[in-house]
């Protein structure tokens, strides 16, 4: 199943909803496949800043190697934007394969209670899309794995599209996730995409109603042989940085956490 | 079915039927009885944007939606992917539905016997005398009865319709948002008449400030959930109500209170209360012989102005005029003044106008009343207002409240603080109007369920 699903320009990965775990992680959920699409520009022109290779490349080398990605989520500006980009480079050092970054946003309707809770907090506290643009500037050059900024599409569509693009590309973000942008909406989108070189996902969220939030979720996941080729974790990262009783302490968590997320993947 | 389409006499007092045909999107054959007009066509004195410009293309039902869920650029499916699924289905059983006689025959009956229709189209002549001029000319004031409709509201023609829908697609659990109320006591109502599952998603804030409906809800057997998320408001509630979708989309039907969303609800939910407008046509030809000049109704989402307005969008001679919630004023920041002030987005699935900051986050609006409380606009509005077919304009919560009074005292008819607003328009409004010119106002709830909020506002 792993292999038919990878096919050359397509990747596959379980795309938990951000929902709180609820009990344990029950596969009689729905397990809907899901499509990375990659962007048409040459592979190439995607490392033109760093040496650090795209998303689809990034799932191919794990392929081959017979690894399960991790993929781990955080939302921008919980607690603040500085602990944010420690986060970040945490994440990066702690084996994560991919990282998403999720814009804070109003009304994030594909969002579980704590990664909404998160973005309304973030934005109480000010954060905005300058601020986190002119944090990726910084922080991005220290990271060695892809990262894919996640956001609503009409946060998007009101700093227009081409601006948009053409500043995550600058700042060196490789892919973008647009949950409310389904495959049918895509063209406006993938037109931008495609030329400014960032990988669209339009990922079809799979296995309602689960989080990971655990290690052995994480290797029951990988070892399911679902097609999985990465594994996401979001709403547990997010409570260990929002609940913590301090910046520097939900930092110290999160390494640690993150690292056994880790060590629980082939 | 054709046969209902014959026109009784005016004598008579049997309902009409409700009129299926509309579901196939197809315009109404006009009535060829000839009576003399006796009132002039319109012709506005004041200078806002008339029915010119919009060419007979764009004004098709053909192009209303368009086979992509888009009126123009507006509308669409911003959704999750595993929607995707859910309302492709949804759109293709309700297709199928819209040419089922035995659906329409069931449906047709229900709003009959129970919902109560037709509803009355109403001379208001003490409303009407109150905006005689000196010299004793004005416009003729008919207001469309949709108050009197079980529930009170308009709301339950939508509720209904997409009720029974969702049991023939085998959906036993129904969710739905609500602003005011109404939408989830129409949606509770519905739900108890079919024996469904019913779960309510609303704002913490429209909870309590619309108290009496909160309680209608659970009387009727629904749960009512509050969200806390955001505002708090009308947007919140339907955000949670996606997220809900989102996770049980296989055992779950959303009914979605407004002509807003994904599609296909902005043309279902119009299809459904497009009778409001058939019925009116038929009764004006009875009354006086000819159509409306102008439509007015209040605009949160846009529901109950589709439902007046959709029979009459290729009728260039016809005005269509929306009326918005302004707040505390249009610049107080604190309104509802979507296709006033908004800019073009995607909100709750559909591309159209709303209210956002310079981040491209949706702005908490304000209104008085709950139900015009909503950021975003159906997108079929958002369609008629760009290519200058409906004008929208707007009104403060100190306006309505006053509309809300005089209502009261001069036809012994308490209105929701929603459809005060069109009423409230009717100041600026009339003046400008020639004598005789036919005016059709939806009076599209009954204001019980605002007293609480009325009697913060008014001195008595």
């Amino acid at each position: 199943m792993a292999t038919a699903m990878a096919l050359l320009n397509s990747t596959c990965f379980l795309h938990p909803k951000r929902f709180e775990t609820i009990s344990a992680p029950s596969f009689s959920h729905r397990i809907v496949s899901v499509s990375v699409r990659k962007s048409c520009a040459p592979m190439a022109s995607l490392a033109t800043t760093q040496q650090v290779v795209g998303l689809s490349e990034t799932f191919n080398r794990l392929r081959q190697q017979k690894k399960v990605a991790l993929i781990t989520y955080i939302t921008a500006g919980v607690p603040d934007l500085s602990t944010t980009a420690e986060a970040l480079k945490v994440l990066d050092s702690c084996g994560s394969d991919i990282i998403e970054l999720g814009v804070p946003y109003s009304d994030s309707l594909a969002d579980g209670p704590v990664i909404q809770a998160a973005a309304t907090r973030a934005l109480s506290q000010g954060t905005n899309y300058d601020a986190i643009i002119s944090m990726l500037r910084n922080v991005v050059p220290q990271l060695s794995c892809p990262i894919a900024l996640f956001t609503y599409y009409n946060p998007i569509l009101k700093h227009g599209t081409e601006k948009f693009m053409a500043t995550i590309k600058d700042v060196g973000v490789h892919g973008l996730v647009v949950p409310d942008v389904s495959s049918e909406e895509t063209e406006a989108l993938r037109k931008e995409d495609v030329e400014y070189g960032i990988e669209l996902v339009t990922g079809k969220p799979v296995a309602v109603g689960f989080g990971i939030s655990k290690p052995e979720h994480v290797k029951l996941v990988s070892v399911a042989e679902c097609g999985a080729d990465g594994v996401i974790v979001g709403s547990a990262l997010v409570k260990v940085l929002g609940e913590a009783k301090s910046p520097e302490g939900g930092l110290k968590q999160l390494k640690e956490f993150t690292k056994s997320l880790k060590s629980a993947l082939p | 079915m054709a046969a209902s389409t014959a026109l009784k006499p005016i004598t008579s007092s049997l309902p009409k039927p409700y009129q299926p045909t509309s579901f196939n999107l197809s315009p109404l054959p006009s009535k060829s009885l000839k009576f003399p007009r006796n009132s002039s066509s319109h012709s506005s004195i004041s200078c806002v944007m008339t029915t010119g410009n919009a060419t007979g293309e764009q004004l098709s039902w053909l192009h209303r939606p368009d086979s992509f869920g888009r009126f123009g650029k507006f509308g669409g499916k911003y959704v999750p992917e595993t929607l995707m699924y859910a309302l492709t289905e949804l759109e293709s059983a309700f297709r199928f539905l819209s040419k089922d006689p035995q659906f329409q025959e069931e449906l047709d009956g229900i709003l009959r016997d129970y919902v109560g229709r037709e509803s009355p189209l109403y001379f208001a002549e003490r409303l009407t005398k109150h905006y005689k001029r000196d010299n004793g000319e004005g416009p003729d004031i008919y207001l469309k009865r949709e108050d009197l409709n079980h529930t009170g509201a308009h709301k339950i023609n939508n509720a209904i319709g997409q009720a029974l829908l969702a049991k023939r697609l085998g959906k036993q659990r129904i969710i739905a948002e609500t602003g005011a109320g109404q939408h989830g006591v129409a949606t509770a109502t519905a739900c108890a008449r079919f024996g469904l599952q019913c779960i309510i998603y609303m704002g913490a804030q429209d909870m309590e400030r619309q108290a009496l409906n909160v309680f209608r809800m659970r009387l009727l057997g629904a749960e009512v959930r509050p969200v806390h998320s955001g505002t708090a408001t009308l947007k919140d509630a339907t955000s949670e109500a996606i997220r809900d979708w989102v996770t049980n989309v296989e055992t779950t039907h959303y009914i979605l209170g407004s002509v807003a969303g994904p599609h296909p609800y902005p043309m279902m939910v119009r299809d459904f209360h497009a009778v409001i407008g058939e019925e009116t046509r038929k009764q004006a030809m009875e009354k006086w012989g000819g159509k409306p000049d102008v439509l007015v109704a209040c605009v949160g989402g846009g529901s109950n102005a589709m439902g007046l307005f959709h029979e009459f969008v290729e009728d260039k001679d016809v005005r269509l005029i929306g009326v918005e919630a302004a707040g505390f004023g249009l610049d107080s920041g604190k309104h509802a003044a979507t296709l006033t002030k908004g800019e073009v987005g995607v909100l709750h699935g559909a591309m159209s106008y709303l209210l956002q900051d310079d981040d491209g986050q949706i702005v908490e609006p304000h209104s008085i009343s709950a139900g015009l409380d909503y950021p975003g606009v159906g997108p079929e509005h958002s369609y008629l207002k760009d290519v200058g077919r409906a004008e929208y304009f707007s009104v403060t919560d100190e306006e309505a409240v006053e509309a809300f009074k005089r209502l009261s005292r001069l036809e012994g008819i308490i209105p929701a603080l929603e459809t005060s607003h069109a009423l409230a328009y009717l100041e600026k409004l009339c003046p400008t109007l020639p004598d005789g010119t036919k005016v059709v106002i939806n009076c599209s709830g009954r204001g019980d369920k605002d007293v609480q909020t009325a009697i913060k506002h008014l001195k008595l």
